[in-house]
């Protein structure tokens, strides 16, 4: 069956096809648990710490992070003037606030439960639902939230403006600005939350050599975590998540998450995968809070799943594990966390000077896979006036999205076997992203149609 | 200052003769525990000579060489050579399970604390246990195949630093979720649980003495921490005695009246969580609440 999809913005159509209606179903089916499966002898390889701050990421600079901490302590920000954003992100309790949801201004529970902050610099979005795209974006939502903060930026600007010893910060942060505005607020706020990178764990020094950093049941824990468990699936990378939105069969509370962000039934009660990083310090667990210990998420895991239509692809359909596996699995997870409460670093981490992905050079192509949740290839070159043609070739469901004031452009959901054709009637630089699985990414460049022709676009 | 001791020495004696060695179960779990510890079981004697030398407990908190000399100390036979020695050579399930209710005397006096809304003043008590207690444990947690809880008990005391109610709470239930395993599988280990729980209550009364001793100067309270670790150690300690007084009371009615009857006595020295200006009852006569206490239940088995 095909379908019609309208780009909006400079009103061009689209056309998504969409095909094999059946084939998630037998993707599924083809999914089985390999139980015992050892993990490969250099999985641990995957889970090396980068050296540093994302490429292309600015420099942190230390004025700027101060002042980011001291407002982030500064209660001016919040209506009354009483709360901070450390009130609930709170350093002492490795930035949560321990509670499964903490109370709003109307006395009731939050909607969902305080994230940590460690490690958000390789954040693709922030929130549990992924509606801010920074760390700018982020540090308004909370301010301005009437069951929060209950502030305003603006507000919160004048009181600040009103304190000499606040200007001179801001002042020294950006000495080429001349007042106090929202905007540095929100650059000093994200600076300050860039800079708190995790502490080098046991499980770090295990990663780059170590074999005694970890005992025998963490390192049990480990091939469970990368092999029968299947938690890689979502909990992949460094920082243990693929930050992507998943529904893992909690229960339903009505928060659709991603699912109302995105307007988009398929992703419904789909949260972002929590990085696993100093999990140990951050009980309670899950976006609601809902899971008060490790052994209860992995119980959680291992019998606890709602089934229902959105339920990830990633979930495993059957995860039985003996009482000593969902100990080691437990061990392992313990392993990921420092041994201390963790603290921000003493000194600001610098950046990466480059990262692969920027190194790999444009092909010529106008199909693209979407598989492993990846786009492939990840950069391609089209002549203008060509369409991409965008195929699913994963058993998860994934959506297709351009934010460009040039070309916007949503798919509804694509489920296993499903395209999406976008024209491109113009030359430019376009990035697209799975909505569901915002660290795919595809960068597409649209050449002149003359300038293409001299290398030729591969079918 | 310097402690008086007098005492300890006929109802050590008493429980000697009656109580002691705890035989190691046939179940798997004491088997661990004594493995675990490494100790020479050989409480009996090392109890009699306490009773006859007259010296107070050696193996708990606040022994005399500490107390005389100020230094500060962790419960259960940290703080001098003497005290650390005769803890070893105690029976070793019961050293683990003494010093577990040394934690939930530590938490219990702690969380009195924080109800009382003195929330700095808790903190000391939910330090100790990852300070002074853990690393005694742990061996014997991972061969009994029990849960580890460092890491709970680390994240609690960061919920005291941060003086946050709600994550005090769930993070006080995470620590004694991993706890109540252990109650669980010590009973399952040991036939005679009642006798063995009576005689643990007496190891921590004992370690509460060290405590309370080590907490008066010149006549005064001069270190509050102390006087609410040897109170909570108390209350503990009587909670493991309720835990098991449906079986006390049937088995030895008299013994089980008169405990009561001289704990009431020697909870007079703690008439509230903060010390009073001047001590109820001084070190000695605590530590003859406690001999009293020993003698009470010296026909327990």
């Amino acid at each position: 069956m095909n379908l019609s999809v309208t780009a909006s913005g400079l009103g061009l159509a689209a056309l998504a096809a969409w095909l094999l209606a059946g084939a998630l179903a037998a993707g599924d089916a083809g999914q089985s648990l390999d139980a015992g499966n050892a993990p490969p002898a250099d999985a641990r390889a995957a889970f090396a710490r980068p050296e540093g701050l994302p490429a292309g990421a600015a420099p942190l600079s230390p004025a700027v992070v101060d002042l980011g901490r001291l407002l982030f302590n500064d209660t001016r920000l919040s209506g009354d003037g009483t709360l901070a954003c450390a009130s609930c992100h709170q350093a002492q309790l490795a930035f949560t606030d321990g509670q499964a949801l903490h109370a709003g201004r109307n006395g009731k529970p939050l909607a969902r439960h305080t994230p940590h902050l460690w490690n958000l610099a390789w954040s693709e979005t922030l929130f549990w639902d992924g509606r801010a795209k920074s760390l700018e974006a982020q540090a308004r939502g909370p301010v301005e939230n009437p069951q929060e903060m209950a502030g305003s930026m603006a507000t919160a600007v004048l009181r600040l403006k009103a304190d000499p010893a606040m200007v001179a910060s801001f002042a020294r942060a950006f000495p080429g600005r001349t007042a106090v505005d929202e905007i540095s607020v929100t650059e000093a706020i994200g600076a300050f939350e860039r800079g708190l990178v995790s502490p080098i764990t046991r499980f770090d020094r295990w990663v780059t050599g170590d074999e005694t950093a970890l005992d025998r049941d963490e390192k049990a824990g480990f091939a469970l975590f990368t092999g029968k468990a299947q938690c890689t699936a979502c909990h992949s990378s460094w920082r243990f998540t693929d930050e992507a939105f998943h529904d893992i069969g909690l229960p339903d509370t009505g928060d659709l998450g991603r699912g109302a962000q995105l307007q988009l039934p398929a992703a419904n009660h789909g949260f972002k995968t929590p990085s696993l990083r100093e999990l140990a310090w951050t009980a309670p667990y899950m976006h609601d809070g809902s899971l008060p210990t490790l052994e209860a998420v992995i119980e959680h895991y291992a019998g606890g799943v709602a089934r229902r239509p959105t339920l990830s692809k990633d979930m495993p359909p059957v995860l039985a594990l003996t009482a000593e596996e969902r100990q080691q699995l437990v061990a392992f997870l313990g392993a990921l966390s420092s041994e201390e409460p963790p603290r921000p670093p003493q000194t600001l981490p610098k950046v990466e000077l480059s990262s692969p992905d920027a190194q790999t050079a444009p092909v010529a192509a106008t199909t693209i896979s979407q598989k492993d949740k990846r786009f492939t290839p990840g950069r391609v070159k089209i002549a203008a006036g060509q369409s991409l043609t965008i195929v699913n070739d994963d058993k998860r469901t994934h959506n297709v999205r351009i934010d460009d004031p040039r070309l916007t452009f949503t798919s509804n959901a694509q489920e296993a076997g499903d395209s999406v054709v976008i024209a491109f009637p113009e030359p430019g630089r376009f990035g697209i992203i799975c909505s569901i699985h915002p660290a795919m990414k595809l960068d597409v460049t649209v050449e002149r149609q003359q300038s293409l022709l001299q290398h030729g676009p591969k079918p | 200052m310097k402690t008086r001791k007098l005492w300890l020495g006929l109802g050590a004696a008493a429980l000697s003769s009656t109580m002691t060695p705890v035989a190691p179960q046939a179940a798997s779990s004491a088997t661990a525990i004594d493995a675990a510890a490494q100790a020479s079981r050989c409480p009996a004697p090392a109890r009699m000579q306490l009773a006859e030398n007259t010296q107070p407990p050696a193996h708990s908190h606040g022994t005399p060489e500490k107390a005389a000399s100020g230094a500060e100390g962790g419960e259960g036979g940290e703080g001098s050579p003497a005290a650390a020695d005769a803890d070893a050579r105690l029976e070793p399930s019961l050293r683990f399970y003494r010093d577990i209710q040394l934690v939930r005397g530590h938490l219990l006096v702690g969380d009195e604390l924080i109800k009382a809304g003195r929330w700095a003043d808790a903190l000391p008590h939910f330090l100790h246990p990852v300070e002074e207690l853990y690393d005694k444990l742990a061996p014997v947690l991972k061969d009994m195949k029990l849960k580890p809880f460092l890491a709970q008990l680390k994240s609690l005391a960061q919920t005291v630093k941060a003086k946050n109610q709600g994550a005090y709470e769930a993070a006080l239930t995470a620590v004694e979720g991993r706890l109540d395993p252990v109650d669980a599988s010590m009973k399952a280990a040991k036939k005679d649980w009642m006798p063995f729980a009576v005689e643990t209550a007496l190891e921590t009364f004992r370690s509460s003495y060290g405590e309370y001793s080590e907490s008066i100067e010149g006549g005064k309270f001069a270190k509050a921490v102390e006087y609410q670790d040897s109170r909570g150690f108390v209350w503990q300690a009587e909670r493991l005695i309720a835990s098991v007084a449906g079986e006390l009371d049937a088995k030895h009615p008299e013994a089980a009246q008169k405990l009561r009857a001289e704990l009431a006595v020697l909870k007079t020295a703690w008439p509230a969580v903060l010390p009073p200006a001047a001590p109820v009852l001084d070190a000695s006569q605590v530590a003859g609440a406690i001999s009293k206490i020993e003698l009470a239940l010296g026909n327990v088995k």
